[in-house]
């Protein structure tokens, strides 16, 4: 059968990264095609490259045999392709309805020529919609007011509105119950028997074994393979999944672990995390390894004080600590360096010495005013520290490249001269040179007595670091590894397993 | 649960302003009966006209998540215009669709520098307002005067019945045909979800520029009907007519409830606020307070309005996040 859409070469950079290259993928009319890979494999940008989203850099789209160049989203929709994000798109101040017929409302006409909404239809439509989904939520109530996984229901409803010919699922499952998810599942083949094409994506492996038909394995943005599920089994799409060897210029100094430094105690966020326990020795770095959405940065923010947690106690030392904000974490030695740099981390407009002086602002003033010849030396050694290349601590951050970037992200929180480091995603979008350069740096701290906690989405990243590693899953730790006994695979299957 | 529900969904804002609305109109009753006399009735009509329609159009621009500022200078731009043309003989149904047209044009001219330029609507508008008002004063000495009986027809004569201006019947007709668009338009909705999530209606296959294009070039035309009334009101017209205006309109969007970070409110809210900021100051005359308290009057009234829907906001929140799995129907 020919294929109903068909991508060939995708390439789509963005700058300083290679986002998708060299991507192949085929979907067939009446298909269901599963596209697996790891957290920030590609699978979402090629999904917006479908989508009209992004523009891919070369490579072809061809829908019905015919090369198409999407320009917006708009484009794709009129073709007749449409998809449900992960993270929900829908308009909190507008009500169920409006949401799942936003832009192809039904219409009908007044006096034969105005064209209005036809609430009434709509309503009936929305009736028949929910019924098969078994949901029962009010169309008019506002999507404001409605729960987490109601909104996402109300997500996969807006689907089934569209007439289209390709329809793209990401992660629908995340928050729905078994029942949700059968009654999802019943509507899914429903459409596949109608001739639509499906592309689902999902980390639940045992989805893609009960619904899909193919599975296409992306890594690092490239192609990996495309097999039929009926082929292939569990493991041999983890192992194509992970699929690089274990690189060995991960420079882990072996330090010598202590005795236990920090403690976590029952730590629960409502709905993000449930009961978390564990231990942090000195001068060791523990990994927190999980899907994206696991829980790992809410638990960060949650040991320092960024997000309110509601119950649960922290250890340092031996001696309890009480962390409300941000500001008691770092006067007890708790810093937090944030997975989003641009956002969160530095003020990319100021300078390198100004970000690096900013939480300590105290420190460098004399009676309120801010001492210049302090802060050029505070600024000027934690540089050094982390070894920032650039001409001189005024150099303004956002000239600096990705990698600089983060070490100076860092060299901030070594200022603060903290006992206990918590590293949200090193090195995301930091390219290769600079990565094993920021290795280095962590593992030296590791000698200087600081204790190290690490979030990453890499797998051979926390392998190659990492002392100890945990697995957290839905809010709660599935499970730990020490360094000997951790594996790519073993990981990742912990991280997929269904409860 | 369902009873209480209901009445929820009852306290709108536009409930507490119509009962503000019905004590400040009571307490007039009862100490001053000449409020009610048609002649200043009708007066407060034909200002609750221009005000209300401009305001309708301000409404449709602060829900895409934007603003005008240039409103009052584009106003006095337009009243300059119909009256050069006024002055030549021309009657309301030249001037009315010219007033429209220029205002349409002028505030697509807002929406290309938001939209194509990039720029902050209210930097975008600022510059735009001292542009127009700027121009004005070199193109005209001052003043139009001695404008021929034509020209004021619609403020002195178009009187449906011999008593009510026929400005008051444009705005009846304008409000009814946009409480319709507001609900029954593809468009509507569109605004409605720009102003809730640029992004995310970008993603929904919404042409966010083109439709915020659009909504202020609406808007211009509406501009366009409010500078017409406010124009022919006299036989001078003079170049700072629309001066100020601007933030009347944007405070009876604001007193209407609707969110000016865009997403969200309603025509029939900007309805009551207009009303009542016609109202206050003739009514702040009539109870025999000083009219120097008009103002500060009007801005408490906005502020306690906007605590009023903030505190109903609170509230609400509070009832979900203590009971976030009940609410609507599905358990997880």
């Amino acid at each position: 059968m020919e294929a109903l859409l068909e991508l060939k070469n995708i390439v789509k950079t963005f700058p300083g990264v290679i986002a998708l290259s060299n991507m192949h993928f085929n979907l067939k009319s009446g298909e269901i095609h599963s596209i697996c890979g790891e957290n920030g494999a590609g699978k979402s940008t090629l999904m917006k490259v479908i989508t009209g989203v992004y523009m891919p850099n070369a490579g072809e789209i061809i829908l019905d045999g015919e090369i198409q160049n999407f320009n917006n989203p708009q484009d794709a929709f009129k073709k007749g392709i449409s998809i449900v994000y992960q993270e929900t798109s829908l308009f909190e101040e507008m009500t169920v309805l409006e949401n799942l017929f936003l832009c192809h409302e039904i219409q009908k006409k007044v006096f034969g020529i105005i064209p209005v909404i036809d609430y009434k239809a709509m309503r009936l439509e929305v009736k028949k919609i929910f019924d098969i989904l078994n949901m029962k939520i009010d169309p008019d109530v506002k999507i404001k007011d409605l729960g987490m996984a109601q909104k996402q229901m109300v997500e996969i409803a807006k689907a089934l509105t569209f007439k289209s010919k390709i329809l793209i699922l990401d992660e629908p499952t995340a928050s729905l119950s078994q029942r949700e998810v059968d009654a999802l599942f019943d509507v899914i083949r429903n459409l596949k028997n109608k001739g639509v094409g499906i592309v689902y994506i999902s980390h639940r492996l045992e989805e893609i074994f009960e619904l899909c038909d193919r599975v296409t394995v992306i890594r690092d943005g490239q192609y990996v393979s495309t097999k039929d599920v009926s082929q292939t089994d569990k493991d041999s799409l983890v192992s194509d999944m992970v699929g690089r060897s274990m690189s060995s210029y991960y420079p882990k100094n072996d330090t010598q672990i202590g005795e236990k430094v920090f403690e976590v105690k029952g730590l629960s966020l409502d709905g993000l995390l449930k009961d978390i326990n564990f231990t942090v020795n000195k001068g060791e770095i523990l990994g927190f390894s999980g899907l994206a959405g696991s829980g790992r940065t809410e638990l960060a923010q949650a040991i320092c004080g960024l997000i309110k947690k509601s119950s649960g106690d922290l250890y340092l030392n031996g001696e309890k600590l009480k962390v409300n904000s941000y500001n008691e974490a770092m006067n007890n030695g708790i810093v937090y360096v944030s997975e989003d740099r641009g956002k969160y981390g530095l003020v990319v407009d100021m300078s390198i010495k100004h970000n690096i002086t900013m939480p300590q602002l105290k420190k460098v003033s004399k009676l309120t005013f801010i001492n210049p010849k302090i802060e050029e030396k505070i600024a000027t050694r934690y540089m050094k520290d982390v070894d920032v290349k650039a001409p001189d601590t005024d150099f303004l951050v956002t000239n600096l490249s990705g990698g600089n970037q983060q070490k100076v992200s860092v060299s901030k929180a070594l200022a603060l001269n903290p006992k206990l480091l918590i590293l949200d995603e090193p090195t995301r979008g930091v390219d290769v040179g600079a990565k094993a350069e920021i290795h280095k740096i962590i593992s030296e701290l590791t000698s200087k007595d600081l204790t190290i906690i690490m979030i990453s989405s890499e797998l051979p990243e926390l392998l190659g670091m990492c002392d100890r590693i945990y697995v957290m899953k839905e809010g709660h730790i599935a499970g730990c590894f020490s360094k000997e006994e951790a594996t790519q695979e073993k990981i990742l299957k912990l991280a997929l397993q269904k409860d | 649960m369902d009873k209480k529900v209901n009445f929820n969904k009852l306290l709108t804002t536009e409930l507490y302003l119509g009962l503000f609305l019905m004590v400040i109109l009571a307490v007039l009753a009862s100490v001053n009966k000449d409020f009610f006399a048609i002649n200043n009735v009708m007066s407060i009509l034909n200002r609750f006209s221009y005000i209300l329609i401009a305001a309708i159009g301000m409404n449709i621009i602060i829900l895409t998540s934007n603003i005008d500022v240039s409103t009052g200078a584009l106003i006095s731009v337009i009243c300059i215009t119909i009256a050069a043309l006024g002055k030549q003989g021309a009657n309301i149904f030249v001037l009315l669709p010219v007033a429209m047209i220029v205002g349409a044009a002028l505030s697509f001219i807002n929406s290309l520098f938001i939209t194509k330029l990039k720029i902050p609507a209210i930097v975008a508008t600022l510059a735009t307002t001292q542009l127009f008002a700027g121009l004005l004063p070199l193109v005209v000495e001052g003043s139009i005067y001695d404008l021929p009986k034509s020209y004021t027809w619609l403020a002195f004569d178009a009187k449906l019945f011999g008593i009510i201006p026929a400005s008051v019947i444009m705005m009846i007709v304008i409000t009814i045909s946009a409480l319709i668009f507001m609900k029954y338009s593809k468009f509507s909705k569109k605004i409605y979800a720009i102003g809730n999530n640029k992004y995310g209606a970008r993603l929904a296959g919404i042409n966010v520029d083109k439709t915020i294009i659009l909504a202020y070039s609406i808007a211009g035309c509406l501009f366009g009907v409010a500078a017409t009334i406010i124009a022919t009101q006299s036989q001078r017209v003079t170049t700072t007519m629309g001066s100020g205006l601007e933030m009347t309109f944007i405070a009876a969007v604001a007193l209407g409830g609707t969110s000016i970070s865009g997403g969200s409110g309603k025509i029939l809210g900007t309805v009551i606020g207009a009303l009542i900021l016609s109202i206050i100051s003739p009514a702040i005359n009539y109870l025999g307070i000083s009219p120097d308290w008009s103002d500060a009057i009007i801005g408490v009234i906005i502020i306690v309005s906007v605590i009023i829907g903030a505190t109903k906001f609170v509230r609400r929140k509070k009832i979900k996040e203590s009971n976030p799995l009940k609410l609507g129907g599905t358990t997880i």
